[in-house]
């Protein structure tokens, strides 16, 4: 059993080397011929073995207090960890002074809205892998029945060019994911002209119905409601003197609640999120858009367990003092009964 | 039309000043070293405000000729001047070779640059870059103003075509092209920015009589000396007596020509102050009603700085004339009268004068008064380096002393000297004094940073370092008190901060040490725990590996000694030595090792302890500002690292895996697993230190590792043949 816990500590080992973020997030990695647990793998394993462990092997008795507090601590800690990567959402809210939002836009997950005459169609797709899931697909074939799917790029862009039209270009895809742009490319089939769908500008792209009315598409990305809305009153930046280096960033925001009318003032700043139930408020970026208009961008967590690592790591370091200073004393009780000399 | 009329006015008494400067042929002045010197101290003592700090000029000093040449002073060579007209040769001495410190050659470079043009500056490591500007290659890689200023133009356009690449691509000799170019800038500009109000001859031709008088000069006197500043305070009576002598209208034309040219041949130098990261030589507020309180404008500034406003907008002349009767610029005239005269009482009280301005300009912003006596005595008494000479000091002894110890049972004759030596004083307890001194040293140069900064004293790779040294030395210390173990704890509290120290010095030339935070950064309780509970454990760990060292060499010593037999025959090569290292096993005891190996153990948990706390703090930070517990970047991984490697050591010990012997080796790679995560973020964010730093970081953290698995291998290898032999 313990041979396992190394075993799979070692690997986590070899993972963290390679530092990406499908590493950790997945069950098995694949790269040419090595594979290896992923990360999440190895925390399972590690959790179950924790677990077995403290409830059939741990030898109980007091002068192993610390370990025991220690090791329930880390298995808190995985659970907490669990909790996060499965239910916690975030998504990025951005507002203009002076404005009023309640919808804050995903960081990865994009979305294709098909407005029809009275009704809307949601397309949601990921845009971490090359290719569109069949799923995803069908439902483009099924919305637009006058155009026909033809590629998909995860970060693309669209040039006009004097001479040969417009033309689409793929990007290699951005560090940061969120900045990336996806692409999609349809053809007519009547017309056999190519329709490029892409957020810029948010340009809204029309297709024929087969009874010749007009549906709009949108690309964006994936909005939620959120249970309150916010207008940004004012955004403050603070250079430390003489320097472009900034010394705090601060936004000031009414919140409104769902349903009363009464809004109250709040401060967000860095270190000092606003937090609303189990969502939280963090002062994201500050920027000047092309109008002039300051603007503040605020990332949105909602996750109902981000209190269980507070709880667990205070369990671990706890039980690592408790058992330190207990192997401590033991070490100097021997010493000065001359067992060590 | 009123207007139109005035900014002929201004225009003209412009020409004028502009004309009356001349820039005559520059012959090299042989500096006042005994003016410099007692000038530099009150000099030193200027509060400026230079990247976003309010600091004395002193730190900055110290900063800038750290960076150009990597020292903390310079050479002059007097020898070259001397030979003037008129004197004899034989009356000085051939090689007078003087070294001043860095706040001399700051000051001579302020108010007399002429004279330190000829030192040699500016450090270029890369001798690709001098063959591409044309220099002779220098054996102690330092250049002089004079040497590079007849190659600047093709310097810079090398530097600027270098500069266009993104950096990454950039070559270590394009980096270091544009490091130096950035350098002479630099300097450039710190020779020029007291040039305001340096005396120059006026040119003759052009000394009307009536100009002399407005500018209150003796008319015969045609070789006079007149600073800008001065025709600036003037204005008003030049401008009128301009305007009452026609005689004086016909050279429009050609006044007009000069101004063209003044203007072109200060853009370039002027342009320097626009750029986002402005030095301020001064720390004085401009006039209200141009620059102070605009977001993005400059809040201090280079006296020059004026003269900018006045190019980029040529209604703004009247800020000039007024610009005169400014305090701050007047008592700045002072500073230069006062060491043109080498009047230390003058030029005191306007450094004084000076500070006060900027302290009631300060406390007008409702911000915290800077610390500047403290920063002053904490450059002076320089602190940290003392402590590590003591260490070094303290280290040596105890050397020297287990030498000597062991040489004395030995009883070999060629070291009965070193016996006598030993004998006449206690070493150990020399060292323990030195120790002790050099610790109290340490603490005190932690303490005064917390002042100086009000911030934890962790920000930067500097001060990590720095304070897990201290740290180390501190568990050296209660080590001590605990076991009783004196020599080996204070050696082992000597070497580790000895060496932490050591590798912290290396950073110092990369800028000042007390840079302001970023805005995450800017949070006194979370710097303070998160950051400090973590080097708490690099110290834990770091002092652990060493540790191991210890124990391996003594397990080598001693199992060498067991696979021996007990007689050593003489014609075994290192006879002595071996007979010597036979005794010294006697000292080497099974519990010996045990103990070091409970201290291993103890410093692995502790360590262990102190990162997860730490981590854990993180965690809980990032969770406040960023709205995530744990992001897998690579600082979060490099701790996880810690934690995994630690637990594991911990782990395979208890599971059997690994001995004493294991748990030692184990602690040496937790030492460089250590390392790896406190550089690894330095290590993946090339370009944070864009002068080659980074690259010299990365090689010298290779042969670190090289030389760890080699030791590694070693011992492994020699334990395996002790126990065949013992086998056998």
């Amino acid at each position: 059993m313990l041979l396992i816990f190394f075993g799979t500590l070692y690997q986590a080992e070899h993972g963290l080397y390679l530092a990406q973020k499908k590493f950790f997030d997945s069950l098995i990695i694949i790269d040419g011929l090595l594979v290896l647990p992923g990360v999440v793998l190895i925390m399972w394993l590690a959790f179950i073995n924790l677990t077995a462990f403290l409830i059939f092997k741990f030898n109980y008795s007091w002068s192993k207090l610390g370990l025991f507090i220690s090791h329930l601590g880390l298995v808190t800690l995985l659970l907490g960890g669990f909790y996060t990567l499965y239910y916690s959402k975030e998504s990025l809210i951005t507002v203009r002074e002076g404005e009023q939002t309640n919808k804050a836009a995903d960081y990865y997950k994009w979305q294709v809205r098909i407005l029809e005459k009275s009704s809307e169609i949601i397309i949601p797709f990921e845009i971490d892998s090359k290719n569109l899931s069949n799923g995803v697909k069908a439902s483009f074939e099924k919305a637009l029945p006058t155009l026909r799917f033809e590629k998909f790029y995860p970060n693309g862009q669209v040039f006009e060019t004097p001479f040969a039209g417009t033309i689409a270009k793929e990007l290699p895809l951005a560090k940061d994911f969120e900045q990336n742009q996806p692409l999609l490319i349809f053809t007519d089939i009547q017309s056999k002209e190519k329709v490029y769908l892409d957020d810029f500008n948010y340009k809204v792209l029309t297709s024929k119905n087969s009874d010749g009315t007009l549906n709009q598409m949108i690309l964006e990305r994936v909005v939620s409601e959120l249970p309150i809305s916010i207008r940004l009153e004012d955004v403050r930046r603070d250079l430390h003197p003489n320097t472009q280096v900034a010394k705090a960033y601060a936004s000031t925001i009414s919140v409104l609640d769902e349903g009363s009318k009464l809004s109250r003032k709040v401060e967000i700043s860095m270190n000092k999120p606003f937090r609303y139930k189990d969502y939280t408020f963090f002062q994201s970026s500050y920027g000047i858009d092309s109008d002039g208009q300051e603007f503040s961008s605020f990332a949105v967590v909602k996750n109902a367990g981000r209190l269980v690592p507070y709880i667990a790591s205070f369990l671990t370091t706890l039980g690592l003092i408790i058992h330190f200073i207990m192997q401590f004393l033991k070490f100097s009780r021997q010493r000065s009964l001359g067992g060590i000399a | 039309m009123r207007e139109t009329v005035l900014k002929l006015h201004f225009l003209r008494y412009f020409l004028l000043l502009v004309i009356l400067l001349s820039f005559s042929a520059v012959s090299a002045v042989e500096p006042n070293l005994e003016k410099i010197k007692s000038l530099s101290k009150p000099f030193s003592e200027l509060l400026i405000l230079d990247q976003g700090r309010y600091k004395p000029l002193d730190s900055y000093a110290k900063t800038k000729l750290l960076q150009f040449s990597g020292k903390t002073s310079i050479k002059l060579d007097l020898s070259e001047n001397k030979t003037r007209a008129g004197e004899s040769p034989a009356s000085k001495p051939i090689n007078k070779i003087k070294k001043i410190n860095y706040m001399e050659w700051f000051t001579a470079a302020v108010f007399e640059p002429d004279s330190i043009y000829s030192a040699k500056l500016f450090l270029i490591n890369n001798p690709e870059v001098l063959t591409a500007i044309n220099v002779a290659v220098d054996s102690h890689r330092r250049y002089s103003y004079d040497e590079l200023r007849e190659s600047i133009s093709t310097l810079n356009q090398l530097a600027a075509q270098a500069e266009s690449k993104p950096e990454e691509k950039r070559s270590l000799v394009e980096k270091e092209l544009i490091r130096v170019s950035n350098n002479f800038h630099e300097f450039t500009q710190i020779a020029s920015s007291f040039s305001l109000f340096q005396r120059k001859p006026m040119l003759a031709d052009l000394a009307k009589p009536e100009l002399l008088i407005a500018l209150g000069i003796n008319e015969n006197d045609e070789n006079a000396e007149i600073s800008l500043f001065n025709i600036v305070g003037k204005a008003s009576e030049l401008e009128q007596v301009i305007n009452s002598a026609s005689a004086l209208k016909p050279d429009a034309v050609k006044l007009g020509f000069v101004l063209y040219s003044w203007i072109e041949s200060y853009r370039e130098y002027l342009n320097i102050f626009r750029r986002e990261e402005v030095t301020a030589i001064l720390a004085n507020p401009l006039p209200n009603d141009t620059a102070v309180g605009q977001e993005g404008r400059l809040e201090f500034v280079n006296p020059w700085t004026y003269f900018y406003e006045i190019q980029s907008n040529p209604d703004d002349l009247k800020v000039l004339a007024n610009a005169s009767k400014l305090d701050s610029l007047r008592y700045c005239q002072k500073l230069q009268q006062a060491y043109d005269v080498a009047d230390i009482k003058v030029f005191k009280e306007s450094v004084k004068t000076l500070n006060d301005l900027s302290f009631t300009y300060i406390k007008s912003l409702n911000k915290s008064q800077p610390k500047l006596s403290l920063e002053l005595l904490y450059n002076r008494v320089n602190p940290l380096v003392k402590a590590q000479l003591l260490y070094l000091l303290s280290l040596l002894l105890l050397v020297f002393r287990s030498v000597t110890f062991y040489g004395r049972k030995s009883s070999g004759k060629s070291l009965s000297f070193l016996n006598s030596i030993s004998k006449s004083f206690e070493a150990g307890k020399l060292a323990a004094i030195f120790f002790l001194i050099g610790f109290a040293l340490h603490t005190a140069a932690i303490i005064l940073r917390i002042f100086i900064l009000e911030r934890a004293p962790v920000s930067n790779l500097y001060e990590t370092f720095v304070f897990v040294a201290f740290v180390t030395a501190l568990l050296g210390l209660i080590l001590k008190f605990i076991t009783k173990e004196k020599e080996i704890s204070t050696f082992l509290g000597s070497l580790s901060a000895f060496a932490l120290l050591l590798i912290a010095s290396k950073f110092v030339t990369d800028g000042d040490s007390m840079k302001v935070l970023i805005a995450v950064l800017d949070s006194n309780f979370w710097l303070s725990t998160h950051v400090i509970a973590e080097m708490i454990g690099y110290a834990g760990v770091s002092l652990a590996g060493l540790i191991g060292h210890v124990y391996l060499i003594k397990y080598l010593i001693r199992q060498r000694r067991l696979s021996l037999n007990e007689t050593i025959s003489t014609d075994e090569p290192y006879h002595d030595f071996l007979i010597s290292v036979q005794s010294h096993q006697s000292f080497i005891s099974e519990m010996d090792l045990k103990f070091l190996n409970k201290i291993i153990l103890g410093m692995i948990g502790f360590g262990l302890c102190f990162t997860f706390l730490g981590t854990m703090l993180g965690g809980i930070w990032a969770d406040q500002s960023w709205g995530r517990f744990w992001g897998w970047d690579p600082k979060e991984n490099g701790a996880l690292l810690i934690i995994l490697w630690t637990a594991i050591t911990l782990h395979a010990r208890l599971a059997g895996y690994i001995k004493d012997f294991g748990v030692a080796i184990f602690a040496i790679i937790g030492t460089m697993v250590v390392m790896l995560s406190w550089f690894g973020v330095n290590l993946l964010g090339v370009g944070l230190h864009s002068y080659g730093f980074t690259e010299g970081l990365v090689i010298n953290l290779l042969s670190y590792f090289f030389i760890e698995f080699v030791f590694i291998f070693v011992v492994i290898f020699l334990q395996r043949r002790f126990l065949n032999k013992m086998k056998s």
